[in-house]
């Protein structure tokens, strides 16, 4: 059986303000697997991403990230070297004053020697697209460039499970279009929180439906989209053209 | 208003080629010696070595001239304030007048203001930043100190950006600023909303870039070497600065 990616067990987790974002979660992710995670706003998506990259610490429960225990500061740290995360808005993300500054940015923080860092860095530029952006400003860039260009920073660090927050949001249909083909051809572990079912469809292969901080149903990504009982007990919407597509994907009907 | 100090550190010059924390300490020397002189004519002549500096670093008078009027601006109720004599007792309690001495102080003061404005041009916009901040921590200062610089200058940005759209949502919305008490309340919402978006973003900026593995040191790529044209630069911009001073007491007051 594959390797256990990211197990989180009972994991509960209370914002300063009181609001409690999850509660009770329980998720396992293997070597290899594509996740999304679907859900209404505020379901806990973007937290459990959070603490699965070592930046929350949960109230109670447990999570387990390639192998580490994530029980305390140092390897909170330390995880982040071998997690990518993309945040929801690139803009939070670029703050260099290039692309390649910002693509060197990971590598030279884990301390990889200049050459490493910088042939890691034309790799995930030449594997994003994005060969002749390295002098560019990342923040005069377009919002689909933008994502790649954060898609890059995080490939630059090579990492082992990749966690995507809303990587389609507010792209127009070719920036769409291509984050997909990207997110399609990565061989890596991911996590993806996402409205996109169409982006649930052709990249993840399996579904954790999130409602109230805890996982409602989790399996093959086409079985859980297909249940319209399933999604509106959570409080999504399943839309009038996922039937058709799931037809065409020989899934339910 | 352009308030990127960055936008030239792509060009060619003396200065963009001197080494940077070479160039830190030859400005840091010159800025000291600008604030030390108290003469006007002194001031002017320091004045004008500092536009000379810049204008040898790339910059254009007119880009110079365009984001030092802000500081006059800023500076202009010195202009009311300084000149402004209030004596008490005698006949009548309270004389308000004007004094020329005021005036005369008020120019000295935004001169030498505006002089050292001119100079940090070509002290920090000669090299991307993160490079300059190198800089200083390779001198000795204290990482939270250069931590201090990258955050406020980086959240700037945060703070112009989110200005701007919540001055286009309140024009969209059919606002006309004004000078009438509900003006005054949509400014004070305005400004109490943008601390705390602002706060909220600064914060996702600082998860993207811990989840990237930062840790309060700033990694570059280039590897400074120093070379004797670097000292002679020091030596030359050193003794600018203490002749600035010597002349200022000796001979031009």
């Amino acid at each position: 059986m594959a390797r256990v990616d990211l197990r989180a067990s009972k994991l509960s987790f209370a914002y300063p303000d009181g609001t409690h974002s999850l509660e009770g979660c329980d998720l396992v992710v293997r070597e290899r697997e594509k996740w999304a995670l679907i859900g209404p706003n505020g379901a806990g998506k973007t937290t459990l991403l959070l603490l699965a990259d070592g930046l929350l610490r949960p109230a109670s429960g447990a999570i387990e990230v390639l192998g580490s225990a994530l029980s305390n500061p140092r390897e909170m740290v330390e995880i982040r070297k071998r997690v990518g995360f993309l945040f929801q808005n690139p803009d939070d993300q670029l703050f260099c004053t290039t692309v390649l500054e910002e693509v060197l940015f990971g590598p030279l923080n884990h301390d990889l020697p200049p050459e490493v860092a910088r042939a890691r860095a034309d790799a995930a530029l030449r594997s994003a697209g994005l060969e002749g952006y390295e002098k560019r400003v990342p923040q005069h860039l377009s919002g689909g460039e933008k994502r790649k260009v954060a898609v890059a920073s995080v490939l630059s660090m090579e990492p082992e499970l990749l966690l995507f927050d809303e990587p389609t949001n507010d792209l127009d249909p070719r920036g769409r279009v291509e984050i997909l083909q990207l997110l399609e051809n990565m061989p890596l572990t991911m996590l993806i929180a996402t409205h996109d079912y169409e982006l649930v469809l052709r990249v993840c292969s399996h579904v954790a439906l999130m409602n109230r901080g805890r996982v409602a149903a989790s399996g093959p990504a086409d079985k859980i989209l297909a249940d319209k009982e399933l999604l509106e007990s959570c409080g999504l919407v399943q839309p009038e053209w996922l039937p058709y597509l799931l037809k065409g994907n020989g899934a339910a009907g | 208003m352009d308030i990127r100090l960055e936008s030239h550190s792509t060009l060619e010059s003396p200065v963009h080629r001197w080494d940077p924390a070479l160039k830190m300490v030859g400005f840091g020397l010159f800025i000291l010696a600008l604030a030390a002189l108290l003469h006007v004519h002194a001031i002017l002549m320091g004045m004008a070595a500092s536009i000379l500096l810049a204008r040898a670093a790339g910059f254009s008078l007119t880009q110079v001239a365009s984001r030092v009027k802000w500081i006059f601006f800023l500076l202009l109720p010195l202009y009311l304030l300084l000149p402004l004599r209030v004596t008490l007792g005698g006949d009548t309690p309270i004389v308000v007048g004007w004094s020329k001495e005021g005036l005369v102080l008020a120019g000295v003061i935004s001169l030498r203001a505006m002089a050292i404005a001119v100079a940090i041009f070509p002290m920090w916009g000669t090299a991307p930043l993160h490079v300059s901040l190198r800089a200083l921590s390779a001198l000795g200062v204290p990482d939270v100190l250069v931590q201090l610089v990258l955050f406020t200058y980086r959240y700037l940005f945060v703070y112009f950006d989110q200005f701007h759209r919540m001055r286009l949502a309140l024009a969209a919305r059919g606002f006309s600023p004004g000078v009438d008490a509900r003006s005054f309340r949509v400014y004070g919402s305005q400004v109490g909303m943008l601390l705390v978006t602002s706060y909220e973003q600064a914060e996702r900026v600082l998860a993207a870039m811990k989840s990237r593995g930062y840790d309060g040191r700033i990694r570059t790529l280039e590897t400074p070497k120093r070379e004797l044209s670097d000292w002679g630069k020091l030596v030359l911009l050193a003794a600018l600065s203490t002749l600035l001073v010597i002349g200022d007491r000796l001979w031009l007051g």
